[in-house]
């Protein structure tokens, strides 16, 4: 496993600066728990929620950030649209570049705590300048008084290029586990793995990611940060990534 | 090998279940005897509330940890964040009010 010491104690300390504006702040919004996994309940009939998310990746080739600003709608009590306002992304030495734009719908299926293992589908499209992709997850939690452990199995497919002719897929699963310190504050790990396809023919070689979250709520607000380091070696994959997910609720 | 796996697989359905059931028990007819005219559908959609909508945003908490007055001014506060009709919180304190007469498990 390749990780530069430096890139550690910048974890290390923006993972504290987080915990320290947390404990700033006073105390209710819909919220997060984890960076990389998605939860199985949905946002209340007529509630809208603002959410910002940025990941930062640290790889050998440099360093990219991901943004993506969202706006999530509840629309029914078990169905949640969110609309995903633009992506985009920003390298070293580089001008930030426009991805794309587009949606997503979750729908909410059982509950986590009463029913025997929460569950929900989930559908994203994105369309941006030359590329279209496509993504479904199954969502399943189960919350175990204050521990939420939450699972999402994830197929995307992808297509890119002028005339979109080039394809390319992705399986991608994710764990998380979260315990509740307070009504406010919750900590936990997250564990990442992604299989790329390309051509949509033979899957590349595994890549694992595995490390700390917390979350933090209060009113309207919540933010949720995820530190992921590569368990596995390869080339080309980041090293680091964190993602940092901003919410404020209408 | 087989009936080792099938013991395990019982043994974490049945943690699963309990769990559930300890912070959110299930509606029952004796419940619903404790209960001044709601229907057990009130109830039902009380626990899924309990179970759902409140830990959207925190763990769901043991209904016998709280007084019943608690509750009630718990439920005041939360409410509004949780973007309760008056129809569901009326469902959510009947169904916390049920399972609190109940005997603690």
């Amino acid at each position: 496993m390749k990780i530069h010491t430096g890139h550690n104690s910048l974890v290390a300390h923006s993972f504290l600066a987080f915990l320290a504006l947390a404990s700033s702040l006073s105390a209710h919004a819909g919220q997060r728990r984890f960076g990389y996994s998605y939860e199985v309940t949905t946002a209340p009939p007529g509630a809208f929620e603002l959410e910002t998310s940025t990941t930062w990746k640290h790889s050998s080739d440099g360093d990219v950030f991901d943004f993506r600003h969202e706006l999530e709608i509840g629309l029914t009590d078990h169905l949640q649209l969110g609309l995903y306002l633009a992506d985009w992304s920003y390298e070293r030495h580089d001008v930030a570049h426009y991805a794309n734009s587009g949606a997503e719908l979750i729908w909410n299926l059982s509950n986590p705590t009463t029913d025997f293992l929460g569950s929900a589908v989930y559908f994203e499209a994105l369309f941006g300048d030359h590329n279209l992709e496509l993504e479904g997850k199954l969502l399943l939690q189960k919350n175990l008084g204050p521990v939420t452990l939450a699972y999402n199995l994830i197929l995307e497919a992808a297509w890119e290029g002028h005339g979109l002719n080039e394809r390319k897929g992705e399986f991608a699963q994710t764990i998380g586990v979260s315990y509740d310190l307070s009504k406010h504050f919750s900590v936990g790990a997250e564990f990442l793995h992604e299989i790329d396809i390309p051509d949509w023919s033979e899957g590349e070689k595994s890549v694992l990611w595995f490390g700390p979250n917390a979350s933090f709520r209060s009113g309207r607000f919540f933010a949720t940060a995820t530190g992921l380091f590569r368990t596995t070696a390869n080339e080309g994959e980041a090293d680091v990534q964190t993602r940092l997910i901003v919410g404020f609720d209408f | 090998m087989h009936t080792a796996m099938r013991l395990r697989a019982a043994l974490l359905s049945a943690i699963l279940l309990l769990a559930g059931c300890v912070v959110a028990p299930p509606v029952t007819p004796a419940m619903l005897a404790t209960t001044r005219g709601a229907s057990a559908d009130a109830l039902n959609r009380g626990r899924d509330l309990y179970g759902g909508r409140c830990t959207n945003c925190h763990s769901a908490d043991p209904i016998h940890k709280y007084s019943l007055s608690r509750w009630r001014e718990i439920t005041e506060e939360m409410a509004p964040k949780a973007k309760l009709r008056p129809d569901e919180k009326a469902a959510l304190l009947a169904y916390i009010e049920a399972a609190h007469a109940m005997p603690k498990q």
